[in-house]
């Protein structure tokens, strides 16, 4: 399936959509795509949002985003989209479901379980307990059945749809993920309907070779898009380098909204797919931000 | 003051000396949770200057205790850089519960806007329905202030609008309402902050109301200096310390790091930089 036929089959309107990736692997071909199709009033939900936010708000696709931190990484620097939209209401107002990075990984965690909520030891105190007022019951306190003591309890998140970018699949839908996995395979399996992109897809047997490297398994997951490059301008370990000039300028590039329009029309609106895409960036940036293979860690699983 | 030998640095920045103490305040025993940005630095120039096997864990579920094997510094917690020099890889639950068994002795953290009983904000400036300035949120330091043993404040501007009587939005938890509000809330006993270190000077909690209160003054600042710009009526130690400049190997490696880091895309304001090229 392409990613434009995985998104319109499986992202809509009003969705709560998880989108993969901390560092390694963030869905920018994904939501992107979202953008291109012009939803409206998605929920979006993945621990630190970022550029990847900034843009999806921008578009106007989303009104609520549930994370704990968007801001632009290199730098660091502001993420105007996402500032427009809190302090002025443009394109609209929405609502930052406001949490803390591992709150919303235990919230992830209990989706992952099939539990309802799962406890924590922080937030308690804090104004992001009980804010914003308008998104119901956030957290609660509840007493330990077996010490007696009080403990801080979050509730599951079980997004509609949710979107990752893996290094390799095979075409069933088993999707292997190395270094940073973040929030990902919790946030992944805590969906409902799930696309994998991957930027190899591999023969079966290949997975079986190291199936601990599984983040996700086919029994569950609806797409599968061979998407090379799918998580530029953040890096995929062993396959390229995040571009970190690309992040950087974009905090100057989408200054004003007028900024942000040229920004949007050249990398996103104004392209049709991902290898259009990366016709706009470039063969010699390509060839720059490849990573330098470093192979390691075979092990003997004799037996 | 006794501190003229020559092997001390005479011109530096405040932002310098900032990073120059907070490196201080690392022991090679320290299980130390590392954050982005500029408690990244300090904890680089402690690899550097002392204990290149100083223990580390990363919010991203990565823990390592030895230089990274690069010529560059990484750009932030996810480079992938830090993956073949770590000791474990694994997601953020792993790194949560490093926190929530007790186990980090030392945590570093950089904020904006701190009170008095050290709580701090990266929410919101204004009321939070209605913000004059929205901010990012606070990522992982809910927690790592929450639940670590020791934890130190880094502030890189020493101000009214940064040091204030009370906040907006509590993003990150100090000692909340002061005197044992903290430990009612839920927090473990043995958590909380330990400093508060600014470009001017250092900043400690007393015992009982756990208000911050000016423990160490950076050479050549004055007890009026940091009192005026603060906004909450600073106590003031019995004896304040007078804490002992940069010394040319600190500043030395200090330089490299920013300048590394500036390699990095980290944004450094132009005032903090101005000994950089000599």
């Amino acid at each position: 399936m392409t990613m434009k036929e995985a998104i319109k089959k499986f992202v809509h309107n009003n969705n709560l959509v998880f989108l993969g990736g901390f560092g390694n692997g963030i869905t920018f071909s994904a939501a992107q795509e979202i953008i291109r199709q012009n939803k409206r009033n998605l929920s979006i939900c993945k621990c630190a949002g970022g550029i990847l936010f900034d843009q999806l708000i921008g578009a106007g696709v989303t009104n609520q985003i549930i994370t704990s931190h968007c801001w632009n990484g290199i730098g660091p620097q502001p993420t105007w989209n996402f500032k427009r939209a809190i302090e002025e209401g443009i394109p609209q107002k929405i609502i930052y479901n406001e949490q803390s990075l591992f709150m919303i990984n235990m919230s992830f965690f209990a989706g992952y379980m099939g539990l309802p909520f799962m406890p924590i030891r922080s937030i308690v105190g804090t104004s992001i307990y009980d804010h914003p007022k308008d998104v119901g019951v956030k957290a609660a306190t509840v007493k330990c059945p077996f010490t007696g003591e009080e403990i801080c309890v979050v509730p599951a998140l079980n997004p509609d749809v949710g979107v990752i970018q893996v290094q390799r699949a095979d075409s069933e839908g088993n999707a292997q993920m190395w270094g940073l996995i973040g929030d990902t395979k919790y946030g992944i399996n805590s969906c409902k309907k799930i696309i994998v992109a991957a930027e190899v897809i591999v023969d079966k047997k290949v997975i079986m070779e190291s199936p601990e490297r599984t983040i996700i398994s086919a029994h569950k997951v609806n797409a599968v898009v061979h998407e090379p490059w799918g998580g530029h301008p953040s890096y995929m370990q062993g396959f390229y380098y995040t571009d970190l000039e690309y992040r950087f300028n974009y905090t100057k590039e989408t200054k004003t909204l007028e900024d942000w329009e040229i920004w949007l029309e050249k990398w996103v609106t104004g392209v049709d797919n991902r290898q259009e895409y990366l016709k706009v960036l470039g063969q010699e940036k390509i060839k720059k931000l490849k990573a330098k293979s470093i192979m390691q860690g075979a092990v003997d699983y004799g037996f | 003051m006794g501190f003229n030998e020559t092997k001390y640095c005479k011109e530096y920045t405040g932002f310098e000396m900032m990073l120059v103490s907070a490196c201080r305040h690392i022991n090679s025993n320290d299980i130390v949770f590392n954050t982005f940005h500029w408690p990244f630095l300090a904890v680089h120039m402690a690899k550097l200057l002392k204990y290149p096997d100083l223990f580390l864990v990363l919010e991203v579920g990565l823990f390592q205790n030895e230089l990274v094997k690069s010529k560059k510094m990484p750009y932030s917690i996810t480079d992938p850089v830090l993956i073949p020099n770590s000791v474990f890889t694994g997601d953020s639950i792993d790194a949560l519960s490093v926190l929530q068994r007790g186990e980090i002795t030392l945590a570093l953290l950089s904020t904006s806007i701190i009170d008095k009983y050290g709580n701090c904000n990266t929410t919101v400036i204004g009321p939070y329905e209605k913000p004059i300035y929205r901010l990012p949120g606070g990522g992982g330091a809910t927690e790592i202030a929450g639940l670590s043993k020791r934890l130190i404040w880094l502030l890189d501007e020493h101000s009214k609008r940064r040091l204030v009587e009370k906040l907006d939005f509590i993003t990150d938890p100090g000692y909340l309402d002061g005197y044992d509000s903290r430990v009612k809330a839920g927090y473990p006993p043995d958590t909380g902050p330990d400093s508060i270190i600014t470009p001017l000077c250092i900043m400690q909690f007393d015992s009982i109301t756990k208000e911050a209160y000016l423990d160490a003054l950076h050479p050549n600042v004055t007890i009026e200096q940091v009192k005026e710009n603060t906004e909450w009526d600073l106590k003031v130690a019995k004896e304040v310390k007078q804490i002992e400049p940069p010394t040319i190997r600190e500043i030395e490696i200090c330089r490299k790091t920013m300048r590394d880091a500036i390699d990095q895309y980290y944004v450094l304001k132009p005032e903090w930089t101005i000994y950089l090229d000599k």
